[in-house]
């Protein structure tokens, strides 16, 4: 094995050469510490396999749907290029040693979304903040509620099944959802109808009471381009509990939700 | 490309002094200084090493007569490199030295057929990465190289192998990128001037100015690009001129300023052959020597003879006055109206707008109405009318109408029914006749007694009447329309006032029974409704009792039991269908062959009274798919038969 180690500012750039194989990489990798490791170990072929994550992707993946392929780096669902935000939490989830499992749920939930600009909005949203998706593949996102946990704006809403119009309860267990029709599509609108929900930072500011709620990808409807993509306009989202803290991590504990419970396709 | 001379005049010297030319330092220091003024001269080297080792990879296809594609790579989280390649003539040893080592140094001075003359774009990516690596195949060798830099900056080739092959000619740069680049973005920008064919990004063609829409073709080489029909990333903002598959942006706007007032929105691309124009050695930019302002007044001159002539030979060939208004209009919309020059058609003179006191309805520009989620139409008179407008095929002229001003509500609702068999229809126009001779003389028209004799039907919008009510039906589109309804199908009716709380319920409903009609029906209509239709029901009647007992009727009794069970339960079904605990095995074969929409439906209404944490408290804290034996093993220790 031989090998070139460049090194400037807490930056390193990494070029092995083993039997004719060039293989890069540099210090924001993310296995970065192994692959050091093994250079010290003088242990090129671990290297190499550290280094190709995409591979290491594609077997994942294969072992968990067939909806999802990688191949040169290039992450396909059903045969089309995903979008860098899903190529980025792969990554992510990798870093983090995670199962690929619930990210191929989330993968499939965000392309059951019927409308496309409504996708392109959620991955604008995925790609600027760090966000967090649950076992059965849902989005983890927060919600600021008043002290008796309602909505802080009033408007009509379906809590559990059940119509009302005021100040939605927003207890724990909770479904609240509205029609997709009446909820505003249009991103460049900032305050208008629909039920949002948004990051740990944005929630925090309305209300005294923040609340964990999941989201299925496939409901969300548009990402207001003011308050710099920090919340998000859905048709429907299920309450998770009251928080302190934001989970810092990329995948959530287990959900007793499951999305097709009550709207089974 | 050859080189382009920087100075065009002559020279006379009579000064008779002791010349001494300019020279380079030779020194260690003095080399070095040089050579990373001439590796860092680009001010975006993102887009340095784009658009120097794509144009070196299509010039390599050129020379070898390669008609495929070159390849690019994106780079992304999972593979951060950015990849060019191509299949052309290759490179051996002593070709990489020149390229990839020698500043200054080109294989292309002999032909204005390809774009490097330079001698500096082979070493752009020093400028932007630490080390790169280059893989060349040349008549069966192939050699692998790694460039980097040394530790007083110099950029420095490492020959890491060479051996033989069967593999085709071609060269690969692979390129590590940072975390937080705009490669992607830039990638897209910097192709959008190639020809289609020529180059494929992740395996796929991207967009190309020649494949799209909303430009408008001056000549051959010449496109004006309209930005309002664009979407916001693709628009541009200067006048481009593209040499050599590069876009060089002028400043300001040199062609589309002069030509175009109130085209603002407008701008020109123009192709210009190798070495029509000056560029600084970054290609930046467009360097403004007399070659190129002689250049951009020889395109601007070009381009308005090319208008003219575009113009007059369509107006030729148009066969009437609206085919010939279209041609003119179109025109101006690329170059503004005020810059044509005079023109006539048949010797008649292009009107842009007539004076004609006249009626109007303009479908669906009114104001939004929240309930129907449908716009109301927007009524109105007024004296000038747009000659585009009389000749719009989807504008419905209506000629001898007696009263100009506002419609009445009578009028509007007889071409509302009128327009019921012409939906193409978006702008209805009354007037007494027609203005605009001779453009509009063949224009269709309608008279008013035609659509003042329709007979609205009776409680149409109306009290009283008689008949059955014209109800609002719900589409599978989710809109209503008015239509009778099915008497032999389950028929819901709501008001309007209830329609926005329900409307996602009603979603559910509809999908799982496809069969029952949603009438929209103001609650003042409902009993003489009910009269008409004994077997409605109003959504309160319906919702959830009735729903629910339809849905179960339909379901099999493995069914039932599986919307029984709770989400945790069904997912650990597949695994744990071999326990000894039958229940996972009846569910694994309804979630594989199950109607599951109709559980999803009863499960709407009916929630699930079996948790998996009463009967198995341990399972609740797993996750499913995992310690499956385990699992097992706990179950059947637990489980104690039926």
């Amino acid at each position: 094995m031989r090998y070139n180690l460049v090194s400037e500012d807490n930056f390193q750039t990494l070029t092995v050469v083993i039997d004719g194989k060039m293989v890069q990489c540099d210090s924001t990798h993310p296995y970065w510490e192994a692959i050091r490791q093994s250079l010290m170990d003088n242990d090129g072929d671990n290297i190499v396999r550290l280094v190709d994550i995409a591979t290491q992707a594609a077997l994942q993946f294969e072992r968990v749907t067939e909806r999802v392929s990688v191949n040169n780096g290039i992450v396909r669902f059903d045969g089309d290029v995903v979008d860098n935000s899903l190529t980025n939490a792969i990554v992510r989830s990798m870093r983090e040693g995670q199962d690929i499992k619930p990210l191929a749920l989330f993968m499939e939930k965000v392309y059951q979304n019927p409308n496309r600009h409504s996708r392109d909005n959620l991955f604008t949203w995925l790609k600027t903040h760090d966000f967090t998706i649950n076992a059965v593949g849902n989005l983890i996102a927060y919600k600021g509620v008043t002290g008796s946990g309602a909505s802080w704006h009033t408007g009509p809403g379906i809590v559990n099944g059940r119509h009302m119009v005021g100040h939605l309860p927003n207890d724990v267990g909770s479904v609240i959802e509205m029609a997709r029709s009446d909820v505003q599509h249009d991103p460049s609108v900032g305050c208008s109808t629909g039920l949002h929900v948004g990051t740990y930072d944005y929630a925090s500011t309305f209300g005294s009471i923040v609340l964990k709620v999941e989201v299925n990808p496939r409901d969300v409807v548009s990402v207001p381009t003011d308050c710099l993509w920090a919340k998000m306009r859905v048709c429907r989202y299920r309450v998770l509990a009251r928080i302190e803290n934001p989970v810092a991590t990329f995948l959530d504990e287990p959900s007793d939700w499951d999305d097709d419970w009550d709207f089974e396709n | 490309m050859r080189p382009i001379r920087t100075f065009e005049g002559t020279i006379d010297n009579t000064l008779d002094g002791y010349e001494i030319e300019f020279s380079l330092d030779d020194s260690p220091q003095g080399r070095a200084h040089l050579m990373s003024l001439m590796t860092d001269l680009y001010s975006d080297p993102e887009m340095a090493v784009i658009r120097e080792y794509s144009t070196n990879a299509i010039d390599s296809h050129i020379e070898a007569g390669v008609t495929r594609p070159i390849e690019i790579t994106t780079p992304n989280s999972l593979s951060p490199y950015l990849v060019i390649k191509d299949f052309g003539l290759g490179l051996n040893i002593n070709d990489l030295e020149k390229v990839y080592s020698k500043y200054g140094a080109s294989t292309k001075r002999d032909s204005d057929a390809v774009n490097g003359t330079l001698g500096l774009g082979g070493k752009s990516a020093i400028t932007y990465a630490k080390q790169f690596s280059v893989v060349a195949i040349k008549d069966g060798i192939k050699s692998s190289i790694v460039v980097t830099r040394n530790l007083d900056g110099i950029g420095v080739m490492e020959v890491v192998d060479t051996r033989s092959t069967t593999e085709h000619n071609g060269v690969e740069i692979k390129i590590p990128v940072r975390e937080d680049n705009n490669i992607n973005s830039k990638i897209e920008s910097f192709f959008y001037y190639w020809a289609p064919g020529t180059v494929l990004v992740d395996e796929r063609e991207p967009s190309f100015l020649m494949s799209e829409d909303g430009h408008t073709k001056i000549n051959d080489t010449t496109f004006i690009i309209n930005n309002k029909t664009r979407q916001y990333n693709t628009r541009i903002s200067h006048d481009i001129i593209v040499m050599g598959n590069v876009a060089y942006a002028t400043k300001g706007k040199p062609f589309t300023e002069e030509l175009s007032e109130s085209a603002w929105h407008n701008h020109t691309v123009t192709f210009v052959p190798m070495g029509a124009i000056s560029f600084p050695p970054n290609r930046e930019s467009v360097s403004y020597t007399p070659r190129t302002e002689r250049e951009i007044a020889r395109l601007m001159a070009e381009m308005k003879a090319s208008i003219a002539t575009s113009v007059d030979k369509q107006l030729a060939s148009a066969v009437s006055y609206p085919d010939a208004y279209r041609v003119w209009k179109s025109w101006g919309n690329v170059i503004g109206v005020k810059n044509l020059p005079e023109m006539t058609y048949k010797g008649h003179k292009f009107l842009r707008v007539v004076d004609k006191d006249h009626s109007f309805i303009n479908i669906g520009a009114g104001r939004y109405n929240y309930r129907s989620q449908t716009s109301g139409n927007l009524n109105g008179h007024s004296g000038i009318v747009d000659m585009s407008t009389l000749l719009d095929d989807t504008t419905l002229i209506v000629t001898d109408y007696p009263n100009i001003g506002p419609p009445t509500g009578g009028s509007k609702r007889k071409v509302n029914q009128y327009l019921e068999s012409h939906s193409n229809v978006s702008l209805v126009l009354f007037f007494d006749r027609i203005p605009g001779s001779p453009w509009t003389d063949n224009v269709p028209t309608i008279k008013w007694e035609t659509i003042s004799s329709i007979k609205i039907a009776n409680g149409n919008g109306t009290r009283g009447g008689s008949g059955p009510i014209p109800v609002l039906v719900r589409q599978d589109s989710g809109h209503f329309v008015e239509m009778p309804v099915n008497q032999n199908e389950p028929i819901v009716y709501l008001s309007p006032a209830d329609w926005s709380s329900v409307v996602y319920t009603v979603e559910h409903v509809v999908r799982s029974l496809p069969e029952v009609q949603i009438v929209q029906l103001g609650r003042n209509r409902w009993e003489k409704f009910v009269r008409e239709n004994p077997s409605a029901l109003a959504w309160n009647e319906y919702y959830p009792t009735e729903y629910n007992r339809v849905v179960k009727s339909r379901m099999t009794e493995d069914e039932l039991f599986y919307a029984d069970h709770d989400i945790d339960y069904r997912n650990e079904a597949n695994d744990l269908a071999g326990s000894n605990d039958p229940t996972f095995a009846r569910l694994d074969k309804v979630r594989k062959n199950g109607e599951r929409h109709l559980i999803g439906a009863y499960n709407r209404v009916k929630v699930p009274t079996k948790d998996l944490g009463q009967e198995y408290p341990l399972l609740k804290y797993q996750n499913p798919g995992k310690n499956v034996t385990h699992k097992i093993k706990y179950i059947n220790a637990i489980y104690k038969g039926e």
